[in-house]
């Protein structure tokens, strides 16, 4: 399954981050392929390609916030999660959402 | 039954093979557990086990505590303490060592590629999340700390700061500072941040310039990516000495865990 996820917190120095390597770190173990774009301080980074919209089986919304450049996703694809969830429970995240069915 | 670190940096690949024999020997002799943990890899071991030393791998620059748990813990940790400062970089070496903006100067490997302050205080009440964040904010800013405070609560409103189980880190770009600055309360008493991860034990407050440089913000990243690697959260709970806790947080700024 192919996943792709955008993090982004208000501050942007930690929760961003933390969010990211979480998902990035338990991706494998649910047989994910994963890229996850970071929208931290020091700006976009990993920005997530056309060809990987176009590809993804899911898109992941981690944030709570509103992430720079929504326009790109299709909407029917989106799965928005909280920050919190994704550091409290990643497998939890990984085993509603991006399970095949 | 309260646990007992020495909290030491690796600067001689050979030491453990010099330290192996006599700390097997030495924790034989005691009835609390004595382990090594590597966390800088995340690596733990008996040292009632003669293949201890072999199981932590201590690698030079490796971040290790010693942890001691047990009725004679205390006892345990002043005999070790002295044979480890021979062999490693022990942190808190002096007893009256204090949370300070120094303690790069001591132990230069600890030192950050950025200016930064810290603040140390140990909670003596029990506190609400309000008051912890007031009690951060004139701990950074005490002439003004006002502003500082209704920042970290705005934060709050987001979402929650506590970031894994018993850690709240509440962290805000802010005007009226040049550095990095860190503060840091520490409280027996649970304290309630309102958040789905329960009540934390610490909190570590990172307040950085609205402008920061490619450095800062680095620093400021590698702790909240620390955070979640290995036994680093339950490493920063468990470490009660002030010196110690800000020789982790200065290790854990200062690299990315591999």
């Amino acid at each position: 399954m192919k996943i792709i996820a955008v993090t982004a917190c208000p501050t942007g120095i930690a929760h961003t981050y933390m969010a990211a390597d979480a998902l990035i770190k338990s991706a494998h173990k649910h047989n994910v392929q994963i890229k996850v774009e970071t929208q931290g301080a020091m700006g976009i980074e990993n920005q997530l390609t056309s060809y990987d919209i176009n590809h993804a089986d899911k898109i992941l919304i981690v944030s709570d916030i509103e992430i720079e450049q929504f326009s790109r996703f299709d909407l029917k694809n989106i799965i928005r999660v909280s920050i919190e969830d994704v550091l409290l429970d990643v497998e939890k995240v990984f085993l509603i959402h991006c399970r095949k069915r | 039954m309260n646990e007992y670190q020495i909290t030491f940096l690796v600067e001689d690949i050979n030491a453990s093979a010099r330290t192996a024999k006599t700390l097997h020997r030495l924790a034989k002799k005691f009835k609390s557990t004595l382990c090594i943990i590597n966390i800088t890899r995340n690596r733990k071991a008996e040292l009632s086990k003669s293949v201890a030393m072999l199981q932590a791998g201590l690698v030079k620059g490796d971040l290790c505590q010693i942890i001691v748990v047990g009725i004679d813990a205390e006892l345990a940790c002043f005999v070790i303490k002295n044979i480890i400062a021979e062999h490693y970089r022990l942190i808190g070496a002096c007893i009256n060592y204090q949370f300070s903006n120094q303690l790069a100067d001591r132990v230069p490997e600890l030192s950050l590629p950025s200016k930064t302050q810290w603040h140390y205080a140990k909670a003596q009440t029990k506190l609400t999340k309000f008051e912890c964040l007031k009690g951060l904010a004139q701990l950074i800013h005490p002439e003004h700390p006002e502003e500082l405070m209704i920042a970290f609560i705005k934060r709050e409103e987001y979402s929650s700061t506590c970031i894994t189980p018993g850690i709240a880190l509440p962290h805000v770009m802010f005007d009226g500072i040049d550095h990095i600055t860190v503060a840091v309360i520490a409280s027996d008493t649970p304290i309630d941040w309102m958040s789905k991860m329960g009540a934390v034990h610490l909190t570590i407050a990172l307040a950085i310039p609205t402008k920061p440089t490619h450095e800062q913000i680095l620093t400021a990243t590698n702790l909240s990516r620390n955070l979640l690697c290995g036994q680093v959260a339950e490493r920063l709970l468990m470490t009660k000495n002030s010196v110690d806790l800000q020789a982790l947080l200065m290790y854990f700024m200062s690299r990315l865990l591999p």
